[in-house]
């Protein structure tokens, strides 16, 4: 039997119909602050996470992500359905929402600041954008920011955060309460679990904000937080690099990139300390 | 169950009165059959604007669409230039046809590869040259490329390490084993300018639709028989209007162009499905041409043929659908060539379909985004 929840995350809508009890309690757990759609509303992504083979709910079970009928990834071990299901609503707006510069971003906001931290995998993104949203920061996405290529306003994608390997527990400590969801191990990034959003940024997700600045993140050991500006020219090949859609929109991406890093600052930041960090967003945002 | 999609297409005057709510199902109909592109295509040029949360899917699918235009173009020049020493033609066939002649079925429609089609007395010689510009091999087994090199009407296909495009590089337009299989020197061709690209060479109009039909009506599997068979639809409906490149009767000349290049049987399916499924307008046509000469035969095909033709989508299909796959597909491969070489070839490709899913790891995530 196939339950069927429906969640509306900003400006989407998403509908997952699935079999495994897992992804239904960490559903339950992790978007329990989310207004549920009802029936007549129309649905952007209508994903279905289940055992395609008889024989792999038995032997080695594993687990298919579908959008529509169309399965685009390969299946994956029973465990990492809940990860699955989190990496492939991911992939639905990468590969679909095209009328928003999509970039692999965290994405937080203070006062109407919204500050997009583009960065590489490994570079600790998420993490600083989950301590800090649990800080007075407002939870855009951890992983996602949704730039309109019509009134240039950063839209949120509150979703839950994607924490990997030792930012897991990094986390658990630093967060007081934390909901995380069950914890998938050995996946193709390793050990993963993802955190509940805090609830005032969901109850917020309709709400867009003005690009302050461009941060790239870079965790480094041991290191004293430094916040250095960075060259336009620099700054527009990192976002280049870590655009989800850059090649599909062509001289619109250019032209949107060319007009925000000609109305804001950019800055590398170097950080090692979550007090130190909070601190000089806080500044950032004041000064 | 009738296809909304099906009806929108063969009445695009439809989309100016369909609901809000049946949005949802003719755009999964038109994801599963990538078709959101034409979509967008027809509502813009009938005027119409879907509801606010239909456009951006609609917009996305066609800006996909748009890319993959810029990239024909791209190689339309740069395959040109690589040959250009070589003083021998390269034909643009397919969706690369329809870009550079701008027909309407060319807009909002994706493509996997460009297709071109050379001298069979040159290709050693433009496969060098070709590599030579950084087109390579796609890594396929010694089987595949001796299977390619010995039956096929083309080579396996080339990658470029740059730009990622993928060429498929024909010297025929059917495999040589098909027994209809004509002298590809025989099609004539034209020259069009296009814009910042220079000439590009394809095949005329009413080739360009023999061509288009005998492709179709060669396969065994229909993964977007919809869309394929849509645009033969919409390559009618242009090619009839007044005023077109001086045709001042196309589907006659259609008929007895294919008739002498012996692929007549073929047109006939484009014509006999395009107006059954589409009600595509068919002047000057007697209906008898549309018929086969045996009653049964007429039957059997029908019924495939149009519950192939189909989005391919769960809430379109049933167990005709299934039936009418499964007999196409060994028609498709029947067609391809004789059973005496048919049979030996399925059976070596289950064999190796068979030992592959046995010694490769399936769970392997490599095309997960961060």
């Amino acid at each position: 039997m196939l339950t069927k929840i429906n969640l509306p995350i900003g400006p989407f809508s998403f509908t997952i119909n699935t079999d495994h009890q897992m992804v239904v309690d960490n559903l339950g757990t992790l978007y329990s602050d989310y207004p549920r759609v009802t029936q007549h509303d129309f649905i952007d992504f209508d994903i279905t996470i289940t055992t395609r083979s008889t024989l792999r709910r038995y032997v080695k079970p594993q687990v298919d992500f579908f959008l529509d009928e169309f399965a685009p990834f390969k299946p994956l071990p029973k465990d990492h359905a809940f990860a699955m299901l989190e990496w492939g609503m991911n992939w639905c707006i990468a590969t679909k929402a095209h009328h928003f510069l999509l970039l692999h971003a965290g994405t937080i906001e203070k006062n109407g600041h919204v500050i997009v931290m583009p960065a590489a995998p490994g570079s600790g993104k998420s993490t600083l954008t989950a301590a800090l949203v649990y800080n007075g920061w407002r939870l855009f996405s951890d992983e996602l920011a949704l730039i309109s290529l019509k009134d240039e306003r950063i839209y949120p994608c509150t979703r839950p955060i994607n924490l990997k390997n030792d930012s897991i527990d990094i986390i658990k400590n630093y967060v007081e309460q934390a909901t995380f969801s069950s914890i998938a191990k050995d996946t193709h990034k390793g050990t993963v679990s993802l955190l509940k959003p805090p609830k005032e940024s969901v109850d917020r997700v309709a709400e867009s904000g003005r690009l302050h600045s461009f941060v790239f993140p870079k965790y480094v050991a041991n290191s004293e937080a430094k916040l250095t500006p960075i060259d336009k020219f620099s700054a527009f090949q990192i976002i280049i690099d870590q655009s989800f859609n850059y090649h599909i929109l062509g001289v619109e991406a250019f032209n949107l990139i060319s007009k925000l890093l000609n109305q804001v600052q950019c800055y590398q930041f170097e950080y090692s300390n979550f007090e130190d960090a909070k601190s000089v967003f806080s500044q950032l945002v004041n000064s | 169950m009738m296809s909304l999609l099906i009806s929108l297409l063969a009445k695009p005057e439809k989309l100016k009165t369909i609901s809000d709510a049946s949005w949802q199902q003719i755009l999964t109909e038109a994801n599963a059959s990538q078709l959101v592109g034409r979509l967008k295509y027809l509502c813009d040029i009938g005027q119409v604007t879907p509801p606010k949360y239909v456009v951006w899917h609609l917009d996305s699918a066609y800006k996909i669409a748009q890319k993959q235009r810029q990239q024909a173009l791209r190689e339309f020049y740069e395959v040109n230039r690589s040959l250009a020493k070589m003083n021998t033609d390269v034909i643009f066939l397919k969706g690369a046809a329809y870009i550079a002649k701008n027909l309407p079925c060319s807009h909002g429609r994706t493509f996997s590869d460009i297709d071109i089609l050379v001298s069979k007395n040159d290709l050693r010689k433009i496969e060098q040259t070709l590599r030579f510009s950084d087109w390579i091999q796609t890594d396929i087994d010694d089987y595949d490329e001796q299977y390619y090199r010995t039956w096929m009407h083309e080579i396996p296909p080339l990658t470029h390490v740059h730009r990622g495009t993928v060429l498929d590089v024909h010297h025929n337009i059917l495999p040589a084993t098909n027994a209809d299989t004509p002298d590809a020197t025989e099609f004539n061709t034209e020259k069009t300018l296009v814009e910042d690209v220079g000439f590009v060479n394809t095949l005329n109009d009413t080739d360009l639709l023999i061509h288009t039909a005998v492709h179709l009506f060669t396969e065994s599997e229909f993964h977007h028989g919809l869309r394929d068979i849509s645009d033969i639809d919409l390559l009618l409906r242009y090619f009839q209007q007044p005023n077109i490149d001086n045709h001042n009767n196309f589907v006659t000349e259609l008929v007895l162009r294919s008739k002498e290049l012996g692929l007549y049987s073929y047109v006939r399916l484009a014509l006999r499905y395009a107006h059954l499924i589409f009600n595509t307008p068919l002047k000057n046509i007697d209906s008898s041409a549309l018929q086969f000469n045996s009653k049964l035969q007429e039957m059997i095909l029908d019924f495939c043929f149009i519950n192939t033709f189909k989005p391919n989508h769960s809430s379109c299909r049933d167990w005709k659908s299934s039936l009418a796959q499964f007999i196409l597909y060994w028609r498709g491969h029947l067609l391809r060539m004789p059973l005496r070489l048919l049979i030996p070839h399925l059976c070596k490709k289950s064999w190796k379909r068979f030992k592959d899913s046995t010694t490769k790891d399936k769970t392997a995530s490599d095309n997960m985004i961060p």
